[in-house]
């Protein structure tokens, strides 16, 4: 199973990333829309950082915002190639519609693992799995199936492991939290973290990717943020 | 037609009039609070709002002195000032460092309307507080390009200004209350002519004689299927007319912005300082003399930083951070003087490995000294017992490296690490190799067996291009046995044979 693996992300065997972060009204409290650019930011330094001297790109990167809709920030663009001033987080995105943020971020891998296997050379058995954290703060509006929708995120086909789904909480109600065991790949990474630590969480997904860590380690390395 | 002014843009434009108010001193001021705040705490509690509102409602000197201080705040105290000052004296805050700064040093900076030096608070917030408006951030760009053009000249003012007595009392009293209100290091800008380090002689290989040894060194982008960029390993050599030669090689941090420069740059430095250590039979301790040569070749790099800290519009800079945006670039720099991201790593990072030889007190034997730090390959071929022996060795399936030659605490840290092969012996006939992990990368072979199968040995021509034609033909057959993981990365050789 591709699921604990520590593969490398190098110019032939980039990973895929994707972030969805919730921009819902409640987003504004605790600072949290502030940290989350702030933190996603600093990721994006560091990720431009660490692509410097090769011709091709170890990551490609796909950022969106959701409240009432999605907002682009990345798809599938390596690195370099993001506006630094285009993350920006405002907590203006009015309701928090769960299963559009989902269907998004299927397409965007999608998109991402078609430019990946049009690189010569593309060696997609020893690529890291995709990685898919998916943020937000508070209960889905949509009517819509949020299982459905993580499921069609979830099974998208990758030769030699699979799409990692990441659910993070960030200060949830106790209430509406299962839902994000059922966004994520297991019921176990799913976590509600202390909306304080929310800077430090997103820091930790660049730590885990740039030093070819898995979604497993990265909850283990973020149980101090969780929410009690 | 008149340009139409939008609203961002017209913030930009009255916050560089606030800024184009500023005389120097207030300008120095803000550069060395910013300098402070920056290296304390990573929270950062006092907002821009908080030292408007002070400005407002007329806050005078005591009431900023009170605010400094932990003890608590009478019951008087608005609820919100009650709340700032319990953050910002929770600990670890750069907003109570900002303020001590300035509290401590406006008398050297002939400030004395509080107006003024809570202004600079608020720039120092505003600077440093998360922003999440692309004018914000522009603002904020540009409170740090003030702030690193005048620190160099507020460090010597607050030097100069310090009386003999309060520097003897300050040496001898390192744990004052306000320890991070004096910056930790004095930056005096110095200029540095980068094209010495743009004139490559190893990217076209080069060979050094003398009477006794000869050297061949060169550098080269490697394989086509590294698909790497640019060629970030560097090489370095000089002899004197007495036996004596000096040597280093150095491999860029593929991750490090400015890994090219810094290459270039430590293998030079490192000889050049060696080069007059040995050459004029200055020292004669092994050790000190390559440890002068590491520490040569950080303080360079930490020098070349200043530069681009003080110009990042120089062109210079422009080819170091080569596609990373200007404010992306000058975060890292930032971030490898005063780190407060770990995950982001140093700028103008490299590997070292280098050293000399010299004629020993035995006849027809030369000593050989080398020192490391961070990894590559040292081998040694005795001549007469016809056999290979692998001096330094590298982890083939690790890419990371813990230390580094680079600019700032992670270097100096470094240097001091600094490792030492065992000296050894080496007589006519013997051969020494020093290769970057790139030539060890994906196989098990020692790397004389690699370079003889590129033609060591059956070559004819041991002339300057030697060493490099060696390289370019590891990196065509790599290329043609299309097997990726082969020398995947830079490569880079020295070789020395005595004669």
């Amino acid at each position: 199973m591709g699921f604990l693996t520590h593969k490398r992300a190098t110019s032939h065997t980039p990973q895929v990333i994707a972030l969805i972060i919730d921009d819902s009204g409640s987003m504004r409290e605790n600072d949290k829309a502030t940290q989350a650019t702030a933190s996603v930011q600093d990721l994006l330094i560091q990720l431009q950082a660490s692509t410097q001297g090769a011709s091709g790109w170890r990551f490609l990167l796909n950022i969106a915002k959701f409240g009432d809709n999605i907002t682009e920030i990345a798809v599938a663009s390596p690195p370099l190639e993001i506006d630094f001033n285009s993350i920006a987080f405002a907590a203006t995105g009015g309701a928090t519609e769960m299963p559009k943020a989902l269907q998004w971020a299927a397409w965007a891998i999608e998109q991402s693992l078609h430019k990946c296997r049009q690189l010569p050379g593309y060696d997609e058995t020893n690529a890291p799995n995709p990685l898919c954290v998916f943020f937000s703060d508070g209960k889905n509006t949509s009517r819509d199936s949020v299982p459905n929708s993580a499921m069609a995120l979830r099974s998208i086909p990758f030769t030699g492991g699979n799409v990692d789904v990441v659910a993070c909480g960030i200060g949830m109600n106790p209430n509406d939290f299962p839902i994000m065991q059922q966004i994520a790949s297991r019921p176990e990474l799913a976590a509600n973290i202390d909306p304080y630590r929310l800077g430090d969480f997103i820091a930790e997904v660049g730590a885990t990717v740039q030093y070819d860590r898995n979604a497993v380690d990265l909850l283990r390395n973020t149980e101090q943020y969780y929410y009690d | 037609m008149a340009r139409k002014i939008t609203k961002s843009s017209s913030g930009l434009v009255r916050h560089k009039q606030i800024l184009d108010g500023m005389n120097q001193t207030e300008k120095e001021l803000f550069a060395l609070t910013y300098d402070a705040a920056c290296r304390s705490g990573k929270s950062f509690a006092a907002s821009q709002g908080f030292w408007q509102s002070c400005i407002k409602h007329n806050a005078n000197i005591d009431w900023l002195r009170q605010l400094a201080e932990p003890t608590p705040l009478n019951h008087a105290a608005h609820f919100v000032v009650k709340r700032i000052h319990n953050d910002i004296h929770s600990g670890n805050d750069g907003s109570l460092t900002a303020l001590q700064t300035v509290l401590e040093n406006a008398q050297h900076f002939n400030i004395g309307e509080t107006r003024l030096l809570i202004k600079i608070l608020e720039l120092v917030a505003q600077t440093l507080r998360p922003t999440q408006y692309k004018i914000g951030i522009e603002i904020q760009a540009l409170n740090r390009t003030i702030a690193h053009q005048y620190l160099p000249s507020a460090q010597n003012r607050l030097q100069e200004s310090i009386t003999p007595q309060q520097q003897i009392q300050e040496s001898v009293m390192p744990t004052q209350k306000v320890q991070s209100n004096s910056p930790k290091q004095f930056v005096h800008v110095e200029q540095v002519d980068l094209t010495q380090y743009y004139q490559r002689d190893d990217e076209y290989g080069q060979k050094i004689e003398t009477r006794w040894q000869t050297l061949w060194h060169a550098s080269h982008r490697g394989p086509q299927l590294a698909s790497k960029l640019e060629n970030q390993d560097a090489t370095f050599a000089q002899s004197d007319n007495n036996g004596t030669m000096v040597f280093a090689l150095a491999d860029g941090v593929s991750t490090s912005m400015g890994a090219r420069l810094a290459s270039a740059i430590s293998a030079r430095e490192f000889c050049d300082n060696l080069a007059s250590q040995l050459f004029q039979k200055k020292s004669s301790d092994a050790k000190d003399i390559l440890l002068n040569g590491t520490a040569q070749a950080q303080h360079q790099l930490e020098k070349v930083l200043n530069l681009f800290m003080a110009s990042p519009e120089s062109n210079d800079f422009a080819i170091v951070r080569g596609q990373v945006q200007p404010m992306v670039a000058v975060r890292l720099l930032e971030n490898t003087l005063n780190p407060t991201q770990k995950n982001w790593g140093a700028a103008l990072s490299t590997t070292l490995i280098g050293g000399f030889i010299q004629p020993s007190s035995k006849k027809n034997i030369f000593d050989v000294h080398l020192a490391f730090i961070g990894d590559g390959v040292v081998e040694f071929y005795d001549v007469q017992k016809q056999t290979v022996e692998r001096l330094l060795n590298i982890d083939a399936n690790t890419t990371e490296i813990s230390n580094a030659v680079c600019p700032g605490p992670l270097g100096r840290k470094s240097v001091e690490q600094s490792l030492f092969l065992q000296p050894f012996e080496m007589k006519r006939g013997d051969w020494l190799l020093i290769s970057s992990d790139g030539l060890a990368r994906g196989h098990e072979k020692y790397l004389f067996k690699v370079i003889d199968d590129s033609g060591f040995t059956t070559s004819q021509k041991h002339d300057e291009k030697f060493a490099w034609e060696l390289l370019e033909n590891t990196a065509k057959s790599a290329d043609a046995q299309n097997v990726k993981s082969l020398f995947n990365d830079n490569l880079s050789l020295i070789l020395l044979n005595i004669k």
